[in-house]
Parts: structure tokens; sequence; C-alpha cells
């Protein structure tokens, strides 16, 4: 496969106190989620693609552009870079109106793919509005379709949901997937919200004090900081693809099957969950699964009211810091891993060891 | 009183409108000479940061608090036709300042230069920097930038610099009187007019005249650039004062 414009980056940069540094490639296609805690440099490092920071150190490529290199002395100008910047606080130009803004940029012309995109965008009945007349949710769609309108070689996000109300939030990102389908540049999003990760993300990069903890696919890198980087779990998710087999001819349930989470093959890992909004088809949606929904079974009988009842071995356990419970890796085939949480009385009283089979019962 | 009696006092005698008409050209052209000016300082002064940045910003606001006459003076010695500067432009281009309007709009236009930079640096500095980075991550250049968003969200403050740089020109007294003399015609403004008056025994009348009408024209130019900027500022922002 040719990566025309895949994003490598590998900089540092002194900022005040804090002493970033980053080493990163971003595909050239899906939209990767630059994801941590406030404060953890997220924003840096967009901003540092962007050239709204200059690098002290190191190399920035997108295919075969170099915006920066430290070595060869190139720092291209931030209006020569092509990158589309949609920033939190949506920054349209106030004194003009929807239309003008949208054609801001001199590469900006209202062809038809132009129009496509405002059309997606649900913007074209607001060319003619004054930027106070849009609320906060019609700002960012514009500032979207602003950014994209100027052709970039990348499109960086900086958490544009953030400032929104719940269901505007909702709404917008019903409209973003819908338009992400169309584009093929690498979208790079920074956001802290978990929700958006697994609505949204193709690949996650993982980042805290400045630094690139973890990159790969969503699944992946999600379920490892859970888990596998640290003894100590820090949050008792697990994350899921999965496609929805049936829907239950009487009650409002639907049977999904789980993905290898690194091959995204089938794995014949099935569970009844509540109703969901996705049509029975092949395009995977995302789960997440939290471990005191999750208990251990010794028989695969059918005598307790949980419908999910899954074949697994212990992998490993942990007991939580001050507290009588304990935290299970149960491993399921196809690489499907479930974390249960139980106490540590059922733990003994059971005799649960590991490499014991055992029943995943998932609520 | 009959109404001949009160047209005859509304209306101006030709030494009067000489001296108002003289007054509008000079702060005027003034004004008009001073913006480009006014408007690259402030821009400087609001958006670069650099070496010496003190030292230029205490020489442009110096005739803000020096004596006008300190100014006039100042300018009789650099552009006195016995100076270098004089006898330069003297020679190569025929001109000269002294003792002739020009030489009164150069004294208003030194006046008003610092009190245009101040509002129109507000201005600058108000404007959200932002904004500018949005322009410049589409593919702006940094020169349309400026002409395409810092400069009309900056109009307000621009125009309010204008009009407070024309006002302080009417005004002007003490350079002008320096450094282009006091002639009738010729560089007379009006309140070097005025000051003829109370010199002259008897002129009370024609004095308080022109009292009233130096009034008269600060509150039009007042009203005008207070009405200008409110429309400026709802085009700009588009929040109304009364929303």
């Amino acid at each position: 496969m040719l990566n025309t414009s895949l994003i490598s980056i590998n900089i540092k940069k002194k900022l005040g106190e804090r002493s970033l540094e980053y080493n990163l490639t971003v595909p050239s296609t899906g939209i990767t989620f630059l994801y941590g805690p406030s404060g953890s440099g997220k924003t840096s490092l967009i901003n540092l693609i962007s050239g709204l920071l200059e690098p002290d150190s190191g190399r920035i490529t997108i295919g075969d552009d170099v915006f920066f290199d430290s070595e060869a002395r190139i720092n291209k100008k931030i209006h020569q870079r092509s990158v589309g910047y949609v920033f939190q606080d949506a920054r349209l130009f106030p004194h003009l109106n929807v239309k003008q803004n949208l054609y801001y940029a001199k590469n900006a012309t209202p062809n038809e793919k132009a129009l496509k995109l405002i059309e997606l965008l649900g913007i074209s009945t607001l060319m003619t509005r004054k930027i106070y007349n849009l609320s906060g949710g019609e700002q960012q769609r514009v500032s979207i379709a602003r950014a994209l309108l100027s052709n970039p070689k990348v499109l960086l996000l900086d958490e544009p949901f953030s400032s929104l109300d719940q269901t505007i939030k909702e709404e917008l990102i019903d409209y973003f997937s819908e338009l992400v389908k169309h584009l093929n540049i690498p979208i790079i999003m920074v956001s802290h919200s978990k929700n958006e990760v697994f609505r949204l993300a193709n690949n996650l990069v993982l980042i805290d004090e400045g630094r690139v903890i973890e990159q790969g696919r969503v699944e992946q890198v999600w379920n490892a900081k859970t888990w596998f980087t640290e003894e100590m779990p820090q949050s008792f998710d697990l994350v899921y693809s999965a496609i929805c087999i049936e829907h239950h001819e009487h009650y409002p349930m639907s049977k999904i099957e789980l993905l290898d989470p690194i091959s995204s093959k089938a794995t014949g890992c099935y569970l009844w969950v509540d109703k969901t909004k996705e049509t029975l088809s092949i395009n995977p949606f995302r789960i997440s699964l939290y471990a005191q929904n999750i208990s251990i079974s010794l028989d695969n009988k059918i005598t307790s009211s949980i419908r999910n009842r899954i074949p697994c071995k212990i992998e490993k356990y942990a007991q939580l810091k001050d507290s009588q419970n304990i935290i299970v890796t149960l491993q399921s085939r196809g690489n499907i891993i479930f974390l249960a949480k139980i106490s540590l009385w059922a733990w003994n009283e059971m005799q649960l060891i590991k490499g014991m089979d055992v029943v995943a019962q998932i609520n | 009183m009959n109404l001949d009696s009160i047209l005859s006092i509304m209306t101006l005698t030709n030494y009067e409108a000489e001296a108002l008409w003289l007054s509008l050209k000079v702060s005027s052209i003034a004004t008009f000479f001073c913006l480009p000016f006014a408007l690259f300082l402030a821009f400087v002064l609001s958006k670069w940061q650099f070496k010496g940045k003190p030292i230029l910003e205490v020489i442009i606001y110096l005739p803000l608090v020096l004596p006008p006459v300190v100014i006039g003076y100042l300018l009789l010695i650099l552009f006195s036709n016995q100076s270098i500067l004089g006898r330069f432009l003297l020679a190569n281009f025929d001109f000269t300042f002294a003792f002739r309007w020009q030489g009164a709009a150069l004294a208003v236009a030194i006046v008003a230069l610092p009190l245009m930079v101040r509002s129109i640096r507000l201005a600058f500095d108000l404007i959200d920097y932002k904004v500018g980075q949005a322009a410049l991550t589409l593919g702006a250049s940094p020169i349309r930038v400026f002409f395409t968003i810092s400069l009309p969200l900056a109009l307000p403050g621009i125009i309010s610099g204008i009009v407070l740089g024309f006002a302080r020109g009417l005004g002007e007294f003490g350079a002008t009187i320096t450094f282009a003399a006091n002639i009738a015609g010729v560089t007379q403004t009006l309140p070097l007019a005025m000051y003829t008056f109370i010199q002259t025994p008897g002129a009370e009348h024609s004095a308080l005249r022109l009292c009233i009408l130096s009034i008269l024209v600060s509150v039009i130019a007042l009203f005008a650039s207070e009405l200008l900027s409110r429309r400026m500022k709802r085009k700009v922002s588009g929040t109304s004062e009364y929303a």
C-alpha cells in the first residue's frame, strides 16, 4: 500500500518548564485521536504540526513534503503548509458572513466537491448569515467546512466538540462521522472524551506529560492502557469492535459478535446487548465493557439471569490496592480479553487459580 | 429682532469663513498624511517585539506631553530655510514649510500622530490574535491577514483615531503659531484668529463668535465619529450596544 501522506513526527520542544518529545507516525487515512489528560501536550503537538509552534529540533514530514527539519534548516511557514485546523473555539471571522468565511482560503472554490461538503455539514441554508447569529454547533460546522474547503493535506482538530452542550455535540459527531467517509486525508483530532474516541477513532495515540505513551489501533491501545502497560489497571473498561448480527424478535435486544482486536476477524464470541441503533451490517462499531459488569461462574448451566455466558481461561489476576476486590483477566477465543471484578471472598471460596477454565457472565 | 438680523448673525464673515476653511483644510490634510504612519507604527507597537521598543514608544508619544511651543520651535530649527533640511527641500524641490499652511499641517500632524497611534494600537491590541492564526492556517499570507482580518477588525479604533487626530488638529495652537506664524488667510486657523481677536481691544464680540464656531465644529466632529464608530462596531462584532 502506498502511503502518500503518511505523517511522520520526531521532534523535541521545550515549552517553559516542560519538555515535549514526540515520536509518532500517523496513517495517511482515517481519524487518529490524540488522547490524554488535559495539560498532557496534545494541543501542543498539533500546533507543532501546523506551524503555530516551532520545534527546537527534529523533523516533521507528511508524505514527501517536509514541514520541518532542523538539520536541513527547513521550517515551512504556517500558510504554506496546507493544514486545515479546526480550533476549539471556532475562530470564525466575525466581520464576514458564513459564505465569506467558507471561501476565505484562496484555493477554496465553490465546485461540486465544496457544495457536497457544505451539504453534508448542513450549512447550505446558513450561507448569508452573520457569524453572531450562529449557534455554537453551527459555528463549529462552518469552521470544519472552512478548514476543509482550503484543500488541506491534513485536517487537525482541537477538541472541536468540547465547548458544545450534549445534544448538539451528539448531532455534530453524527455529522462528522458521516463526513469523514468522504475524506481521504489524514485527520488528527485532540480529545479527552472516551465517547468520541470510541465513536470516531481509527487510531489512537496516548499522550501524557509531553510524550507518546502508546500508539496503534484503538482496541489495542485502549486495552493496553487499561491493563497491560501497568500492573495495576487505571480504568476497568475494555473496548471491543463488534458487528450487529441480529435483533431479537420479541425483546429489545441485539446479538453482536466481537471482532478480534488485532486482525478484525470474526471470533465467534457472541453477546446479547440492549438493542443498538446499528443496523445489521458488516460495519463494525465499538462497545466497552466494564469489569464490574462481568462475573465468573464455574459451570455453564443456565442458573442465572445473565444471558451472556462465554467460556474463558483465567489469564492473570491482581488485587486492587486498598480494596477487597480482584481484577481477573479472562482470555477467550480470538484474542478477546475480558476483565472481571470479583471480591476476594468469592475468589477464595471458588478456589480460582491461574489457567483455570471458567465462564464469564457478562451483564 | 427681525429675520434679517438673525440671518446676519448666522452668516459667517469672510474672515471667519477663511479661518474655518483653513482649519478644516490643515487638519484634514495633516490627518490624511499622518494615517499611514500611524497605522504602521500602531501595528509595529502592538504586534512586534524588538529591542528598543520602549525608546520608539517614547519618541512617538513625546509630542503628547511636550509643550506645543517646544514642538513648534524644534520644527523651526529643523525646517527653517537656514537649516540643512530646509535648504535641501528648497534647493531640490523648491518647497518650504515655514510660514505657509503646509507648515501648519506639519505641526498638526506631529501633534496628532501620538493620539492616532494610541487609539489604533489599542484596536490592534484588542483583536484576538487567534483569529489571525486561523487565517494563516487557511493559507493566507501575513500581509493578506493584515488587510483582510486585522485592518477591518480594527476599523472602529482606526476611525476614532482619525477623529481624535482631526479634532486635536482643529485645536492646535502653540506649535502652529511658533512654526508657521499667525498670517491671516495663510496660516491663521480658527484658534489663531481667535487669539488675534482676544489681543485686539474691543473685538470681544468677534472672539465670542469664533468661540461658538469652534465649539460647533468640535461637537459635529465628535457626533459624526460616534455614529460612524457605532456603525462600524456593529458591522465588525455584530453586536449592537442596545442588544
